[in-house]
């Protein structure tokens, strides 16, 4: 078959424009997958900034400090148990509201001294396995005080929270 | 007329110039559309990336002790805030008093305790260099000067020009308001993106700022507060008026609720609307609930304790006291908001007189039985 001139031509600028589009197509995968890693990078960012956010939150609860000493880091010993009985025997509310607060996290005090290896889970809901998609762990150095035997311990309240997929 | 047949060569240049048309015409097409497109979307990234980063600042401020955060370098786009969060992140409960929309580029986030008489969270409060508040009250006027006490380093540091106080006691009258208008011409009122009228223990005439409207204020958001604390019968009372854009001018009648302390009465300020205020109340009302849940277990527990003194068990729990008053305050006021999660569900918690009145009682109790303890009885620990 013997092809016009012409014919040549159109398929020489067709093939220019095929060209064209696959750099084009080509440069746009490029862009997308960038654009996707970036925004899931912005999301990840996102979501570990709440999880130290809500870290934060947990030793500045008015739930949790000690109200009779100006200390740092102080947990009172009392509201510690108050706090434990409401999040898990407050019913459904009680732990919707504190879902708020603390997320996909659980969140432990381990005694250091005196009774190393005592501790008390104030809340726990973590993700499913195959949910997670990072967990980021923050412990915090905390004073527990017994405001009557006017007593100190000394614990981390160890924070773990899930981050979903 | 003659026609002339056209030669092959002719033909096909004239079909090459319409293929590079239209070829041309679809490459710019999409090229302009990938250039909106890619703006718009990185618009939108940017926009995001500030709600997360303001979201966050706001989360931190709820448990700061720092009370005043400046913020620059924001979008000047837009901010919506509303009851359920800021633009599409929610607020997940916190307690956030700020006008509908603020368009600025810098904000002040500031924070003052809500204080039942213990510490229930901090209140958090956004702060715009483009709105202005005119206060319009007696300058001795105590609730006057509590705003200003409550405002603090706000109002030295952050938005000292966004502040006007005009005093009606040198034998000045409400009608003076055009004076008002006046005077704030020399500021470019206009220029303010919403002004706030709050009169203060004097009774708000709508018409006269009505009269200003379109001279001076109509690119602004206009929105008024009154306060009425003086009213032995109704006191703490809030009125707020909005603008009525069926008759194109302020309404004259407003919507009443109720502050309970400086906390929330800065919020009634700072806040553009009744819906907003009534939300956030509800939300600390709601934080009430658990934190005095959380002192009410907490004298059961110290109560249990066989080395606490039998004298202390006694007080906490003896009639009108300590445990009584934090019962009530939990069961009688944060209780009808504890199961509250949506704003069109909320009967306002200011919505009687009663209510406000019995807040206080409570307050006062809890308030004096713990300063019995701590400068009193001693030996005894402290509820708070």
């Amino acid at each position: 078959m013997r092809f016009t001139k012409s014919q040549i031509k159109m398929f020489e600028n067709v093939g220019v424009m095929i060209v064209f589009f696959f750099l084009l197509s080509f440069g746009l995968v490029f862009y997308t997958t960038y654009q996707k890693n970036s925004i899931y990078k912005m999301d990840h960012q996102f979501k570990v900034d709440n999880a130290l956010k809500s870290s934060k939150r947990v030793i500045y609860m008015p739930e949790l400090r000690c109200t009779e000493t100006k200390l740092e880091n102080c947990v009172d010993y009392y509201k510690l148990n108050a706090l434990v009985n409401t999040i898990n025997n407050g019913g459904d509310d009680a732990f919707d509201y504190y879902y708020n607060i603390f997320g996909k996290s659980v969140v432990l005090y381990e005694q250091l001294y005196p009774n190393s290896g005592d501790f008390i889970e104030v809340y726990s809901n973590p993700l499913l396995k195959g949910e997670i998609s990072g967990i980021e762990n923050t412990i915090i150095p905390v004073s527990l005080y017994n405001s009557v035997d006017q007593t100190y311990a000394y614990g981390v309240l160890n924070i773990t929270i899930y981050l979903r997929k | 007329m003659i026609f002339h047949k056209q030669k092959k060569g002719q033909v096909e240049s004239q079909f090459n110039w319409i293929f590079v048309l239209v070829a041309g015409g679809v490459i710019l097409l999409f090229f302009s559309m990938f250039i909106f497109r890619y703006k718009s979307v990185n618009d939108q990234k940017l926009q995001i990336k500030f709600y997360q980063d303001l979201d966050l600042q706001l989360s931190l401020s709820e448990v700061s002790t720092t009370t005043l955060n400046n913020i620059s370098n924001v979008p000047n786009k837009n901010l919506k805030f509303s009851c359920k969060g800021l633009g599409t992140i929610g607020f997940n409960k916190k307690i956030v008093f700020a006008p509908s929309t603020i368009k600025a580029t810098k904000l002040g986030i500031y924070t003052y305790s809500f204080l039942a008489p213990f510490k229930v969270n901090n209140f958090v409060y956004v702060l715009s260099p483009n709105t202005k508040y005119v206060f319009i009250t007696d300058r001795s006027d105590e609730t006057y000067l509590d705003i200003l006490t409550t405002l603090g380093v706000a109002r030295e540091s952050m938005s000292r020009q966004s502040f006007a106080t005009y005093s009606l006691s040198n034998g000045n009258s409400p009608g003076n308001l055009n004076a008002i208008a006046n005077e704030e011409k020399k500021e470019k009122l206009s220029e303010y993106q919403s002004i706030r009228f709050v009169f203060i223990n004097q009774n708000p005439s709508m018409d006269l700022i009505n009269d200003d409207m379109d001279e001076y204020y109509k690119n602004s958001f206009v929105s008024v507060l009154h306060i009425d604390s003086a009213n032995q019968n109704n006191p703490q009372k809030l009125t707020f008026y909005d603008y009525d854009e069926k008759f194109d001018k302020m309404g004259s009648v407003g919507q009443s609720s109720y502050y309970f302390d400086q906390a929330s009465l800065l919020g009634a300020v700072i806040v553009d609307n009744k819906n907003m205020y009534d939300c956030m109340v509800a939300n600390a009302f709601n934080r009430l609930y658990y934190v005095a849940d959380t002192h009410i277990q907490r004298i059961d527990k110290l109560s249990e304790n066989n080395n606490l003194r039998p004298e202390c068990k006694d007080f906490y729990v003896e009639p009108n006291g300590l445990k009584s008053g934090m019962t009530s305050l939990k069961e009688e006021i944060a209780g009808p908001l504890k199961d509250i999660n949506e704003f069109k569900s909320i009967d306002s918690p200011s919505a009687s007189v009663d209510y406000v009145k019995k807040f206080n009682e409570y307050v006062e109790l809890i308030n004096t039985k713990n300063d019995l303890i701590r400068y009193q009885i001693g030996d005894c620990p402290v509820i708070y």
